[in-house]
């Protein structure tokens, strides 16, 4: 990719050894990973707060890192806009005085952009109020104008939503869409959470350990992940076993496993297993039918999300049904209550199996 | 258990009384010794308002060269890493330690006469020794820790995300500096400013050593306290003790203004309209 970020970085902190390629078109991608898997100082050392150890970053035809050749623009000179979980707001300063920081030009122009960036993001109301008395959505929308009110070429988001309420984080995840949209830059969006990302980023890395796993569309990530981290992440079920063929169906074993999964995908020897928690039902016995998948077990814990509840069962293997919260009352799901899961054998979706790496835990 | 607490409440608050008086008496007694009426007559003595006019230049003077000294370098110290900070941190603190009449010594075996550097600044024509120089660089030397520490403290404390969000947003390390860490410090540099100033009228063993007590030129007011005391003029000494009293009190409640005041207060809005409502 020629027009676009581009990153190639090594650089070894205190408790893993980052190293990681990327390439950024005009899009949104989201790197997603845990807490302490790189993200942050990844996000650093592309605005050049963090000199890596090793590395190349280019925007386009302006190289901004290059330590091969000795050459590494300072944060000021690099035109990388970074958004900061917080919003980073100066306290001492209004939000107009906040959003006018950055801004370049003579005194007249930076005003003028000043207000109109105010009033393009609906925040004129807020120009002489001091951060201290913003709202969390407040502040991530300040901060987002400041950071493109100094026109950057390359735009780094660390976590925006991850510090606001359910209610407040749709709205700002909204507003985002449409900025990311307007300004079409090339743009790293940070996040711990797989389902924040969910419509803002068309792809998605998913980062552990320093190195990048697996990178490709959120539905990718959900239909075949590539291993048992990034299924976890991608909020799905996923187990390890071997395949066989029986008859039209396939069979899958692990060891430990109270009877063999069978799926209608055709597929031998090592496996992945996938599948989904909204494809999984609950019942309190076994249900009638040929082709379906049983696990019985025992409530574990229940979560609920709006009229939706992710329930987790201890079983072998243990498995997450997504169910309503009407199956939930009925079926009196609470931890240690006895349900059996099953799903068709058309939910289990087999995938080749995730490469040994040495990093999985 | 609960007559043994009561005792010890009762310890306590013995406590608490016995050094409040212990602090509180000796400066009542400098302003109960003299009445007010003979306090301003002695002040405006030629000794007193010279000895004023010396403090007041050579504090000031000190003053500005710890704050535009030691500012970037207690900024240096506290946002750098770098081999040999920990070693930097401990010598710019020494003069705190260290007793003023070493100080003076010191000053005076580095910049006298026959001192280190003695021959160089002879041989430009200058001499520091018993000069209004001497006064101010053994105030800037004594009081300057006090400035550099609450500084050092001051800039750790720093959100650095706010310097980082400065930098990417197109500004430099110097403008980030003023712009964004002074202002954040600004609190612990005023209070770490006004300890100097305190520390610096107050200087007595420096100052007399390596620049002596010279009515209207080296001598300040602690100095002149110590010469009308010594002469036996008590009244003279007592007035002026008052007077250092008032200032350095003054300055004490000016810390703690400056410290309660709200952070999150704004200072800078440009010319826009607070009240205008979204298109």
């Amino acid at each position: 990719m020629d027009a676009g970020l581009s990153v190639e970085l090594v650089h070894r902190l205190s408790h893993l050894d980052l190293d990681v390629r990327l390439d950024v078109g005009r899009e949104t991608l989201a790197l997603v990973g845990p807490s302490g898997a790189g993200k942050s100082t990844l996000l650093h050392a592309v605005a050049g707060l963090v000199r890596p150890l090793r590395g190349r970053v280019s925007n386009g035809d302006r190289v901004l890192l290059d330590t091969a050749r000795g050459l590494d623009l300072s944060p000021e000179a690099r035109r990388v806009g970074l958004v900061y979980q917080h919003g980073a707001l100066f306290p001492f300063m209004t939000v107009a005085g906040n959003v006018a920081y950055g801004v370049r030009g003579d005194r007249r122009a930076r005003i003028r952009r000043t207000r109109q960036i105010l009033d393009r993001f609906g925040i004129a109301y807020l120009a002489g109020a001091s951060p201290a008395r913003l709202s969390g959505g407040e502040r991530q929308r300040v901060a987002l104008a400041r950071a493109l009110a100094s026109d950057p070429e390359v735009l780094l988001l660390d976590e925006p939503l991850s510090a606001l309420d359910a209610v407040t984080k749709a709205e700002v995840a909204a507003e985002l869409d449409l900025r990311l949209r307007e300004f079409g830059l090339p743009t790293i969006l940070v996040s711990h959470d797989f389902t924040d990302v969910l419509g803002l980023a068309g792809r998605v890395a998913v980062l552990q350990q320093g190195r990048i796993v697996q990178t490709g569309t959120p539905s990718d990530l959900v239909e075949a992940p590539a291993s048992a981290f990034v299924a976890s992440l991608a909020g799905v079920n996923y187990f390890s076993g071997t395949a066989a063929r029986h008859g039209d169906l396939t069979e899958v074993r692990a060891d430990g496993w109270t009877r063999a999964l069978v799926s209608t995908d055709e597929m031998l020897g090592p496996v992945g297993v996938v599948v989904y928690p909204w494809e999984v039902s609950l019942a309190a016995r076994v249900p009638e039918g040929s082709a379906l998948n049983a696990v019985a077990g025992s409530v574990r814990r229940v979560s609920r999300m709006g009229n939706r509840a992710r329930v987790s069962i201890e079983a072998l293997p243990a498995i997450v049904a997504e169910v309503t919260e009407e199956s939930v009352r009925s079926l009196g799901l609470a931890p240690g209550a006895a349900v059996v899961a099953s799903w068709k054998a058309t939910a289990t979706r087999l995938v080749p199996a995730a490469p040994r790496a040495s990093s999985d835990r | 258990m609960q007559r043994s607490d009561r005792v010890a409440a009762f310890g306590a608050a013995a406590a608490t009384a016995i050094l409040m008086g212990f602090v509180v008496l000796p400066i009542l007694a400098i302003f109960v010794r003299v009445p007010p009426s003979a306090l301003f007559a002695q002040l405006r003595s030629h000794v007193a308002l010279a000895a004023l006019g010396v403090s007041l230049r050579s504090t000031i003077v000190a003053l500005a060269l710890i704050v535009v000294f030691g500012t970037p370098a207690a900024y240096v110290l506290a946002t750098k890493r770098f081999r040999g900070a920990g070693v930097l941190t401990v010598l710019l603190e020494l003069p705190l330690v260290l007793p003023p009449a070493v100080a003076g010594i010191g000053l005076f075996a580095a910049f006298g006469r026959f001192g280190l550097l003695g021959g160089t600044l002879r041989a430009f024509g200058i001499q520091i020794p018993f000069s209004q120089a001497a006064v101010v660089m053994a105030l800037t030397f004594v009081a300057m820790p006090f400035y550099t520490r609450q500084a050092v403290a001051a800039f750790v404390a720093m959100d650095h995300e706010l310097l980082g969000a400065s930098r990417t947003l197109g500004k430099g390390g110097a403008a980030t500096f003023f712009r964004v860490a002074v202002p954040l410090a600004r609190q612990g540099l005023s209070a770490g400013a006004a300890l100097a100033w305190a520390r610096a009228l107050g200087e007595f063993g420096a100052t007399i050593l390596f620049a002596g007590s010279f009515s209207g030129r080296t001598q300040t007011l602690p100095l002149a306290i110590y010469a009308q005391f010594s002469g036996g003029n008590v009244d003279g000494a007592l007035a002026m003790s008052g007077l250092l009293v008032l200032v350095s009190a003054g300055l004490l409640v000016g810390v703690r203004v400056l410290v309660r005041t709200r952070p999150e207060e704004a200072t800078w809005t440009p010319a826009f309209p607070s009240n205008s409502s979204i298109a």
